[in-house]
């Protein structure tokens, strides 16, 4: 062991160093940060598409529901509370973009598959809140807007009506699983080996 | 820091590191690797964490730190294998260059065959750091970092012995 340290692992390093190299021009700074930028520029573009959906449906929503002033406020604090929503997603996205590299290597790994880990459900803290209130609110603008029905009919689109969110954030959620289980879980796995062989106790 | 002086400071980042960056590239995903990508990757992040940089460790050690974190995060893209580099000086003679050439396909084999976080650690020794900068790169203690590259110099050792001997 000693022989392979002192002589072999000395001319392995010179042989190592010494390897020859293609030409490496100069990155054009300009085009890493173009990079940078078309990656912000799209998900910009998604999140300001999903802002204008919500923005459609609770113009539609305001339209239909002129008359009756308690609806209106309650389609405002649903446009507020999809508003959360989509920042919570944003932040939670912008984060992942914005992983510190410069720290040391067993510190990044623990940030980014905390990071990472995030991404499987980045309103799990606000469910309750924000779907609660969500179904509270969609609960009382058809409550005060809908169209005059039996006390029936009334029940059970009082209760689809308040199930929707619940409906609409597990539908989401799913989608999520899948794009996760595809594109994050085995960076994590990747991470969490290396994180766990880095951090081994050594005898 | 202005753009002119974030440029300046990437520029001889870059010219003092390229080729010491591409070989942890190399060493990292192999001849079958795309070492171009990731290289490139590395280079984005150095870029764009150049504004973060306040001086307080060794600037070949805040580099690094970015180039292992970039690689360990790298998702590899299983494109065609690509050829080892040719060696492109035979001046001292055939022989020479055969057994260098012979010897560094052999060493890119056995670093193949080491695991993720190994593959780096020993890149980062061949390239001549100290315990303390490895320490310092990858946040293991000294130590730690001692043990560790014992051991990979063992494996390292096998591995070689029996691609020049054959399995025992």
């Amino acid at each position: 062991m000693a022989r392979f340290e002192e002589l072999q692992f000395e001319a392995l390093q010179a042989v190592w160093q010494n390897q020859p190299q293609p030409t490496i021009e100069a990155p054009d700074v300009t085009r890493l940060t173009e990079s940078l930028r078309r990656y912000v520029r799209r998900i910009r573009l998604v999140y300001a598409i999903k802002l204008v959906l919500v923005a459609a449906v609770v113009a539609f929503s305001v339209r239909h529901s002129m008359s009756s002033p308690p609806a209106t406020a309650s389609i405002i604090f649903v446009a507020a509370v999809g508003s959360v929503l989509l920042y919570v997603d944003w932040r939670s996205q912008r984060t992942l973009a914005r992983l510190d590299f410069t720290g040391a290597s067993l510190d990044f790994v623990g940030h980014a598959i905390a990071e990472l880990e995030e991404q499987r459900e980045p309103f799990r803290r606000y469910y309750w809140p924000l779907l609660g209130t969500l179904a509270l609110c969609e609960t009382l603008v058809y409550a005060f807007a809908g169209k005059p029905a039996s006390l029936l009919e009334r029940i059970v689109w009082q209760f689809l009506v308040a199930l929707l969110p619940f409906a609409a954030y597990e539908l989401g959620r799913r989608v999520r699983a899948r794009r996760f289980e595809s594109e994050c879980q085995p960076l994590i796995e990747q991470l969490r080996a290396i994180g766990e062989s880095l951090k081994e106790r050594t005898e | 820091m202005n753009r002119a002086e974030r440029e300046r400071l990437f520029h001889e980042l870059f010219a003092a590191n390229k080729e010491r960056i591409r070989r942890l590239c190399y060493g990292y995903l192999g001849p079958a690797g795309e070492v171009d990508d990731l290289f490139q990757e590395i280079m984005v992040h150095v870029w764009n964490s150049l504004p973060s940089f306040r001086g307080e460790s060794a600037p070949g050690t805040w580099l690094y730190r970015i180039a292992v974190n970039t690689a360990l995060i790298y998702r590899r893209k299983r494109r065609p294998t690509e050829p080892l580099p040719e060696l492109a000086d035979c001046s001292s003679g055939a022989q020479n260059y055969l057994e260098t050439r012979e010897r560094l396909a052999a060493l890119h084999r056995a670093i193949a065959l080491l695991a993720d976080q190994d593959r780096l650690i020993v890149t980062l020794l061949l390239e001549g750091f100290s315990y303390k900068e490895i320490s310092e790169i990858t946040g293991l203690t000294v130590n730690h970092v001692g043990v560790k590259i014992s051991r990979i110099k063992q494996t390292l050792e096998e591995l070689l012995t029996e691609a020049h001997h054959g399995p025992v």
